[in-house]
């Protein structure tokens, strides 16, 4: 029963796949079975549920136009929200753990107000301080410059939830950084831009990616505070979360699931995609 | 059963490291602000990690069942048990209501239990839920146990009987089609009108911004589509001519908001559009909560019906059903119709005398088409609203 190797590998290779699990330690079942409950049973109820469609059916929903149209907005608007967040959140991050000022506790603390806050009350505050007659919108409104409701306020709600990821995964790396490695390099003659590019950047680079990867993959499913400050417009702002309601609305369940697994498979490809650009990031680790 | 650690070969894998030091980490917090009975407890077996694990479960359990039932102290019954209502000393009974309907229901619900009490000695106890229209019908397709519902269409009605918990001829067990409360639609324009907009054939007119509800996430907007289809439709036009109108009309809309209550958020607080198109009962809602603006009620228009069904399934199963056949009928006593005629409905009975005392707050409509008209909801889905029917035409390239 008792068994003390950790890692499947570790032990002696039995026969059958049932027996393997049975010579798996307690750490091993418990995650395993956690993943399973949590994560791989719903997934596979979602993959189930969208696999009743027949093939046809399915390829014929998941490329309609205005799914198609969905797809452009919510990938390509969450990218650029998580890649605007990384440059943001190494700013923040940088000062944050470099400078002391009055009140940093309190600032620290509401960078993971996004967190905190429901989505839909996000929403609401971004539509009425970006709408023409909001506090920033009636600023841009003499330049022509819409931004709620339009695709532009859905990159400024994706921007706002997923503004805390970068500086959370950043802060404990750089305060591990010593800046002796930084003078040294300034010692030996670079310039301050190729200090950073040579010396402070590259060890950061993993967590930034770690961090554009949640932001990206929280503003892909964010639907809350998109549905209230976009104007849900086919091909102009509708996004693919609000697509899967509005085909829940009408009782089609297949049809929402199927949108949800090509969401699902979209970001994971994403996701893999930026898992490599880690791993290559990492030639710079010694 | 020596489990993580056996003592002699000390290998930290990570997956090791990480449950050693959750473990850690917990019996940290237990011992700083855990009773007790914690103290000793130090993981050296699995069982102690269960039997944490269970006084966990146990708590949360005990918390669930503490803070779900608003503070009243009666055990559940078991589902299934059925018996006489007579032979209980109370019952529950679970209403499930679209959004708008709760403050006509928070004055109803009491009145109806006093007169419960009175005539057969026996506490109801409400469990009421309010919500979107069509997350509320998925909800009780999905397992939501409710005994009453009150909808804002038919459609969602007979979505719940498509499902098989609602018998067919629902419509027929109460007064006026199951109608229990009704509306019209409404247009809302800005302070003095300045765009002079008077009609639904205003709305297709060049230069001119309104706000709808998206017919696609709100059920409720589906009724705004169809006024709008059924004044193209009185004036004359055929089918292609109305859905000429309908798409000019549409092409006006800058924003499509989820529902009718931020629709009027958007009109209202954001100062989006010169009109919104909305019910009635919500826009004497928002003028009670200080949005007054000027708004016409379109001669033309159509009567939004609030359907009520008994849920059949579940109150067999329950044992409800004398109760919640009894609440139905309530629902349309003169008491009940004028709590919903307070909360801006118009009545169930739109000729009764009941309705002429109210002219002067509910001006009778000279033109109102109804549903039935256009073959019932599951036609009218089917013409406008499914996939690739006429209003995903409208809002295609």
């Amino acid at each position: 029963m008792a068994v003390s190797t950790i890692s499947p590998s570790a032990s002696p290779q039995p026969k059958n796949p049932v027996q393997r699990l049975l010579g798996l330690s307690w750490p091993w079942r418990i995650t395993l079975g956690y993943l399973t409950i949590m994560l791989l049973l719903p997934v596979a109820a979602l993959i189930a549920k969208a696999s009743t469609e027949k093939p046809a059916d399915f390829w014929r929903i998941a490329t309609s136009p205005v799914a198609l149209a969905t797809y452009n907005v919510t990938f390509v608007t969450a990218l650029i929200a998580a890649l605007i967040n990384a440059v943001f959140g190494v700013l923040i991050s940088w000062v944050l753990v470099r400078y002391d000022f009055p009140f940093k506790r309190i600032i620290d603390a509401a960078i993971d107000l996004p967190f905190a806050l429901p989505t839909s009350v996000a929403g609401l505050t971004l539509a009425t301080v970006y709408s023409d007659n909001g506090w920033i919108g009636s600023l841009l409104a003499p330049f022509g410059i819409k931004v709620a409701f339009t695709r532009l306020g859905v990159a400024v709600a994706m921007i706002f939830i997923s503004l805390p990821f970068v500086v959370r995964t950043l802060q404990p790396v750089l305060q591990d950084m010593e800046k002796e490695v930084e003078e040294a390099s300034w010692s030996l003659g670079a310039s301050q831009f190729q200090t950073f590019r040579r010396v402070v950047l590259p060890p950061l680079m993993p967590a930034i990616l770690t961090g554009v990867a949640l932001g990206f993959s929280r503003a892909v499913g964010e639907y809350g505070s998109v549905v209230i400050v976009a104007s849900n417009v086919p091909f102009k702002d509708l996004i693919a979360s609000v697509l899967i309601i509005q085909r829940l609305e009408q009782y089609d369940y297949s049809g929402a699931t199927v949108i949800g697994t090509v969401l699902l498979g979209i970001s994971l490809l994403i996701l893999l995609a930026i898992n490599l650009l880690q791993a290559w990031g990492r030639r710079y680790e010694l | 059963m020596g489990l993580w650690q056996r003592g002699s070969k000390r290998r930290e894998e990570p997956a090791q490291r990480v449950i050693s030091n959750a473990l850690k980490f917990w019996t940290n917090i237990l011992r700083c602000c855990g009773p007790q009975m914690f103290n000793g407890l130090k993981f050296s077996s699995l069982r102690g990690f269960v039997s944490l694990f269970l006084v966990g479960m146990t708590l949360s359990v005990t918390i669930a069942a503490c803070s779900g039932d608003g503070g009243n102290t009666t055990t559940a019954s078991s589902p299934g048990a059925t018996g006489g209502s007579a032979a209980k000393k109370e019952v529950e009974l679970t209403l499930v209501s679209f959004a708008v309907t709760k403050s006509a229901h928070d004055k109803i619900i009491p009145k109806f239990v006093q007169k419960w009490q009175q005539e057969h000695n026996q506490t109801v106890v409400f469990k009421p839920s309010y919500g979107g229209s069509g997350s509320q019908t998925r909800a009780v397709i999905d397992g939501l146990e409710a005994d009453v519902v009150h909808l804002a269409l038919g459609f969602d009605v007979q979505k719940i009987e498509k499902a098989g918990l609602i018998e067919a001829g629902w419509d027929k067990e109460a007064p006026n089609d199951a109608v229990a409360s009704r509306s019209v639609a409404a247009i809302v324009t800005r302070e003095g009108n300045p765009k002079g907009i008077k009609d639904w054939t205003d709305l297709g007119k060049d230069g001119i911004s309104f706000i709808t509800a998206d017919p696609k996430t709100s059920g409720g907007a589906r009724w705004n589509f169809l006024a709008l289809w059924n004044a193209a439709v009185k004036s004359g036009a055929d089918d292609a001519k109305a859905q000429e109108f309908v798409a000019k009309a549409y092409k006006n809309v800058p924003v499509l908001p989820r529902d009718a209550r931020e629709a009027s958020d958007i009109f209202f607080k954001q100062g989006q559009g010169d009109a919104l198109i909305n019910y009635e009962n919500e826009i004497l809602l928002a003028a009670e909560n200080g949005e007054k603006l000027p708004f016409v009620i379109p001669a033309v228009n159509v009567s939004i019906d609030n359907p009520v069904a008994v849920v059949d399934k579940n109150v067999d199963k329950h044992g409800t059903r004398e109760v919640a056949e009894a609440f139905v009928q309530y629902l349309f006593s003169p008491e009940a119709q004028q709590e919903f005629a307070n909360t801006g409905f118009r009545l169930s009975d739109l000729n009764g005398a009941q309705a002429k005392s109210l002219e002067s707050k509910y001006p009778q409509v000279k033109d109102l088409a109804t549903v039935k008209d256009y073959g019932g909801w599951s036609e009218v889905q089917k013409k406008f609203f499914d996939d690739g029917a006429i209003f995903d035409q409208i809002q295609g390239k």
